[in-house]
């Protein structure tokens, strides 16, 4: 019996895959499993079996019934040249009827039917993995507002009026009291305003300057710390923008701490990777130096202690901040900043 | 600032090469931005020689000169009278830089090319002879065709630094010096000569008066008055200084007075003593309606809070920031008076800022100059006019120094020095820096190192000042690289910033793409919006020094952010869209008080429903997939009994008739849905319809702050049963819904509407309505009596209040 099933089935199948009209078709499917079909005998045979025969038998014609009759409407779909797809529910609202079975002309290298996929902007995945860097050496994440008074984005950090040092930073002004934030420095402030050391928190966020050409935005991000404690020095200061750099980058990323100048840390430092591009060999990158400015940082300056109230004999901190865009820039070798905002997809699709 | 190696040296003598000072420099603080050779525009110069020199068939005085450089030959016009065949000569090619600044190009002379040009010292900037061109010797090394900065041994560099503003001592030659000096522990060599025979030749004193009205903002003013002048162009080295050093030459008298503030860092001006009424001068408040016109030929209102120099009648300069025209030294000019003064850092500032201009002065002056140096730069000026114009003192140097500097004194201990840097320095090491930076230590011990500050140094004021330059010096490399033991900080982390995170991630995973627009618009775009005035989104916080109009006012909604978005996505044909934007909104209140900040969640999408493939049908979205993002949002945050409310005010930017808002709690609203007016996308050029939907983060915040619980899984199998009724159109699914839960049992557990259709054989003005009920109990199997006890008269009550029908 089993012999004669797959007789049926090799032969049916085949004459199937040559059926060139759905009169061919039909005329198979009248000689295959029409009420004297080749396989509608063997069915009704199948109750002479022995009861053990019996169920592994009716199994395997069962299975081959259904095979031929999806392969017959596979094959008429195609000689109708009706599409596969659009396969929705009856009206009874069952499926139509798939099968598990090998389908004549079906080709597993057309696309797959994939759906629309959402992606997070650039700078939220940049700005998160920086974020968890800190967070996993215990910084807590702070906001604070966009919109500031001059006394938290200047003053309070050691910059006075009439300070050379604002030119460093082109200000947007609301008033002459209000601006936008040039810095996420002043959420430090309020931070230390609210709560005693120790402290460790960052504050990521947006910053505005007037600025704007081919590396600079007038809206950028930026993401700022802060660790204040008895005992926290220069030293611990590498250690963790060492960390965090080697975290964001490569294992192996040199990192050169320089001085500089902040009006709100002292020492200052400005923090260089060697060049992710030429590794350190010298291109446009990196201004033919091998070298990359990535963070700002330093020790926070007395003065910012005296305005929050913290004893600066008591306590020492260090405070860093860094550019968003130009991470995501070195990272993904972004040549315009200004593509971040410009948000066309094919851009967003990228990362 | 611009840094000529040549001219450092004079004052410091470094042997390492030019990359490595660079290097050594950056690392102490003094950022090197960029190395230059100084003789850069003499880079195509090349040595040729004459072959052949025919007269000039159009021009007497020319002639026609066939050299060869190298292995190509050129034909150079030339007007020399030292052209002689066979001689070595320099050719200028095209891109060369002369000395008075223009490029050579090759160019036609009376009807003859002309592929460069032979040139003379004085052109080329390299000597003052212009009388013929520059001859050279034939020697090994002095062949056709070599570079001649090589032939000639030229090699300078510039050095770009970038200095911080802290250290203005070091916006100089003598600046950058003392701190090569300090870097590599070498001595200082200042060239200076006070007592040079031409300051002592005072004879026939000029009288002159000079007085400070306001000494709080001019500490120190010196003059000294000269004669004998001859106006002449500077001699080759000083121009050559000062173009390295970004200055334009211009006479020998100003060359000189920018020479000194290129060297010494101390702002200098020259009056022409002819042209100041008394001649005396005042440095005083401007008087009201005062005028003057600077040197650079501005017409400038001044005002009485800024300070001028005057003479008997009327200002003749702005203190520390410009000279004025009608003073200024011209080719006539014999006598002059030179002013070298002290100003107030925030009153220059201030000036600088009001006039919108910014000079190598104001610049200097406003980050502070060397009190002690005013007076010796005076000197050195003297000094070199007197060497370069021929002029001599008429009457002894004036130093009216009514506030005399107090250097600072100051105290570090060296424990806390290590202890901020995590250093184990010793005392002696540490107080051997302080003296490299010149400081002049009076008590060194283990507890306390006491010294007096230079007064170029004003930016060291405080112990923690010392402690940087200690690190500087001993260098950062040095300083070890630690994990730091600190207290474990237990803040707890703001909840709002889980909460965003969790939105994002929800609507990407939706399809949605986040993106990030500026936080600033134009007003045309929010009155786009069609608000009312009173509307709040219309109360906006303007920038008042914008970089456009279109960026002039901070955003009082997120809605035009995106429609910008689309319309510059449709314009590139990426059609398809969905997208969201998190961010902070502003509405204005008081002067000198902040805005409100509050945080918005808008999504949209518009285009086609899938991505274009062979296997989705081709259909544009609707409202309903932009609810289903939003019903998927807000069932991912826990946030259940939100409802859809009909009216959506304050929105006339939705379609009438598309829109709905979100209620949730007894009268808090989320926010609302709606298709965008086409008269609104209209403004943004869109080709529509797009969907959108906005949510407030505070709202959503306290929606979703509620603790989830646990539902036990069913156990049991569940009865379903399906109707169709017919009903009015006007009567919406939500209203149908809650009558039916008004009667439900407790174990109907969903209703779930499968079917809606309108059309034949449904009467007009109505509907139908697909439902499948479910139901199912937690403790049994319910049996289908059960079910029809409940469920039949149910039915039959919806189709009495409704005066609807079963559809069959």
């Amino acid at each position: 019996m089993q012999e004669r099933l797959e007789e049926i089935r090799t032969h049916s199948l085949e004459s199937i895959e040559s059926a060139s009209s759905e009169e061919d078709l039909e005329n198979i499917r009248v000689r295959v499993l029409g009420r004297k079909g080749e396989l509608t005998t063997v069915l009704k045979a199948i109750g002479k079996l022995s009861a053990e025969e019996r169920p592994k038998i009716g199994q395997l014609a069962n299975k081959l019934k259904k095979k031929i009759e999806a392969s017959i409407n596979a094959r008429k779909e195609a000689l109708k040249g009706v599409h596969i797809s659009g396969q929705g529910p009856t009206p009874d609202g069952s499926f139509k009827a798939t099968t598990d079975f090998f389908i004549p002309g079906l080709d597993p290298t057309l696309p797959g039917r994939q759906r629309r996929l959402g992606r997070l902007h650039p700078i939220t995945q940049v700005m998160d993995e920086i974020c968890s860097v800190f967070e996993r050496m215990g910084f807590t994440v702070a906001h604070g507002p966009e919109v500031e008074l001059d006394f938290y984005n200047f003053e309070a950090l050691n910059i006075p009026p009439d300070h050379p040092a604002r030119d460093m930073q082109d200000t947007f002004y609301i008033d002459d009291k209000v601006l936008l934030r040039t810095h996420t420095s002043p959420v430090q402030i309020h931070a230390m305003e609210r709560h005693r050391p120790p402290m460790r928190v960052i504050a990521p966020g947006k910053v505005y300057r007037c600025d704007s050409d081919i590396t600079h935005t007038p809206m950028f991000h930026q993401v700022e710390g802060l660790m204040v404690d008895r005992d926290v020095s220069f030293a611990g200061l590498k250690g963790v923008l060492t960390a965090f750099v080697q975290q964001i980058f490569d294992p192996d990323t040199l990192v050169r701490f320089r001085p500089s100048f902040f009006p709100f840390t002292e020492p200052s430092a400005e923090i260089d990777i060697q060049c992710v591009i030429c590794k350190g060999k010298g291109c446009r990158i990196c201004s033919h130096t091998g070298w990359l400015e990535v963070l700002g940082a330093g020790m926070v300056h007395p003065e910012v202690f005296r305005h929050v109230g913290y004893d600066t004999e008591e306590f020492s901190g260090f405070a860093f901040g860094l550019g968003v865009e130009r991470i995501a820039m070195l990272r993904f070798g972004i040549d315009d900043i200004r593509l971040f905002y410009d948000n066309d997809l094919r851009f967003l699709h990228q990362f | 600032m611009l840094i000529l190696i040549s001219w450092l040296k004079e004052f410091v003598h470094f042997t390492v090469p030019v990359e490595t000072l660079a290097e050594d420099l950056t690392m102490a603080g003094l950022e090197v931005e960029e190395i230059e050779p100084a003789y850069k525009g003499l880079a195509p110069v090349v040595v040729c020689s004459v072959e052949e020199i025919v007269p000039h068939p159009h021009a007497s005085h020319l002639q026609v000169c066939t050299v060869i450089a190298g292995e190509q030959k050129f034909d150079v016009v030339c007007g020399a009278p030292n052209v002689e065949k066979g001689r070595l000569a320099a050719l200028a090619r095209p891109g060369t830089v002369l000395s008075d600044g223009t490029t050579v190009k090759p160019s036609d002379i009376y009807g003859i090319r002309s592929d460069g040009m032979l040139c003379s010292e004085a052109e080329l900037g390299i000597g003052d002879d212009k009388t013929g061109i520059l001859v050279l010797e034939p020697a090994p090394g002095c062949e056709v065709g070599n570079a001649l900065v090589d032939v000639l041994g030229l090699s300078d560099w510039v050095l770009d630094i970038a200095v911080t503003p802290n250290r203005p001592d070091c916006l100089s030659v003598l600046g950058v010096a003392r701190e090569v000096s300090a870097i590599y522990d070498i001595p200082l060599t200042i060239p200076q000569s006070p007592n040079h025979p031409i300051i002592q030749s005072s004879n026939h004193p000029i009288p002159i008066s000079i007085s400070i009205e306001v000494p709080d903002l001019c500490g120190r003013y010196t003059a000294a008055v000269m004669k004998g002048i001859k106006i002449a162009p500077s001699p080759h080295w000083m121009a050559m200084r000062l173009q390295a050093s970004g200055i334009r030459p211009i006479n020998n008298v100003v060359d000189v007075t920018n020479y000194v503030l290129i060297e010494r860092g101390q702002p200098l001006h020259a009056f022409d003593l002819d042209m100041l009424t008394g001649p005396a001068i005042e440095v005083r408040p401007a008087r009201p309606g005062e005028k003057i016109k600077t040197i650079d030929g501005k017409h400038r209102e001044i005002r009485p809070d800024m300070l001028v120099i005057a003479d008997a009648e009327r200002p003749v300069a702005v203190a520390g920031v410009m000279g004025g025209a009608e003073t200024e030294v011209n080719d006539n000019t014999k006598r002059i008076l030179i002013e070298s003064a002290w100003f107030a850092p925030t009153q220059v500032r201030r000036t600088s800022k009001a006039l919108k201009t910014i000079t190598e002065s104001s610049y200097r002056f406003e980050r502070g100059v060397d009190p002690e140096e005013v007076i010796s730069a005076l000197y050195r000026t003297v000094e070199i006019i007197g060497q370069v114009t021929g002029g001599c003192l008429a009457g002894d140097i004036k130093d009216i120094y009514p506030r005399p500097y107090r250097p600072g004194y100051l105290s570090l201990r060296p424990e806390r020095a290590n202890k901020l840097l995590g250093t184990g320095l010793e005392p002696g090491q540490i107080a051997q820096f302080l003296e490299r930076i010149g400081i002049e230590l009076d008590h060194v011990d283990n507890e306390k190192i006491k010294g007096t500050v230079p007064t170029y140094r004003l930016d060291l004021k405080e112990e923690v000042d010392l402690v940087e330059e200690i690190a500087r010096l001993h260098g950062f490399p040095n300083i070890p690289t630690q994990v730091p033991r600190a207290g474990i900080a237990a803040m707890a982390p703001e909840p709002s910033q889980g909460l965003v995170h969790r939105i994002r991630t929800i609507l990407s995973s939706q399809g949605m793409t986040e993106v990030i627009s500026y936080s600033f618009m134009s007003p045309k775009e929010i009155e786009a919006l069609g608000l009312g005035k009173n509307d709040p989104r219309m109360q906006m916080v303007s920038v008042q020094n914008p970089l456009s109009d279109d960026q002039s006012v901070m955003r009082t909604s997120i809605i035009p952010s995106l429609m910008g978005t689309v319309a510059r996505n449709q314009a590139r044909r990426n059609m398809d869209l969905g997208l969201f934007e998190i961010g902070t909104v502003f509405y204005a209140r008081g002067t000198g008080e902040l805005p409100l900040e509050e945080q918005r969640i808008v999504a949209l999408c518009t285009g086609a429903r899938y991505p274009e493939s062979w296997s989705w049908p081709r259909e544009r979205v609707d409202l309903f997939d932009l609810k289903g993002v939003l019903q998927g949002l807000l069932q991912a945050l826990g946030i259940s009994g939100w409802k859809t409310v009909l009216e959506t005010p304050d929105s006339p930017f939705y379609l009438p008739g598309t829109s709905a808002g979100i209620a949730w709690g007894k009268n808090s609203v989320l926010g609302s849905f709606g298709q965008i007016d086409p008269d609104v996308l209209e403004f943004w050029d869109i080709d529509g319809p797009v969907f959108v939907f906005e949510l407030s983060f505070n709202a959503l915040e306290t929606a979703a702050s509620r603790q989830l619980k646990f539902t036990p899984l069913a156990r049991y199998p569940a009865v379903e049963r399906d109707i169709a009724v017919i009903v009015p159109d006007g009567l919406s699914v939500q209203v149908l819904r809650e009558y039916i839960s008004g009667q439900a049992p407790d174990f109907l557990e969903e209703v779930r509407i499968f079917d809606i259709y309108r059309g034949k054989p449904i009467p007009e003005g109505s509907k139908s309505i697909g439902m499948r009920f479910t139901y199912r109990a937690l403790d049994h199997t319910l049996s289908d009596r059960e079910v029809s006890e409940v469920h039949e008269p149910m039915v039959h009550s919806v189709l009495q209040f409704y005066k609807a029908k079963l559809r069959d």
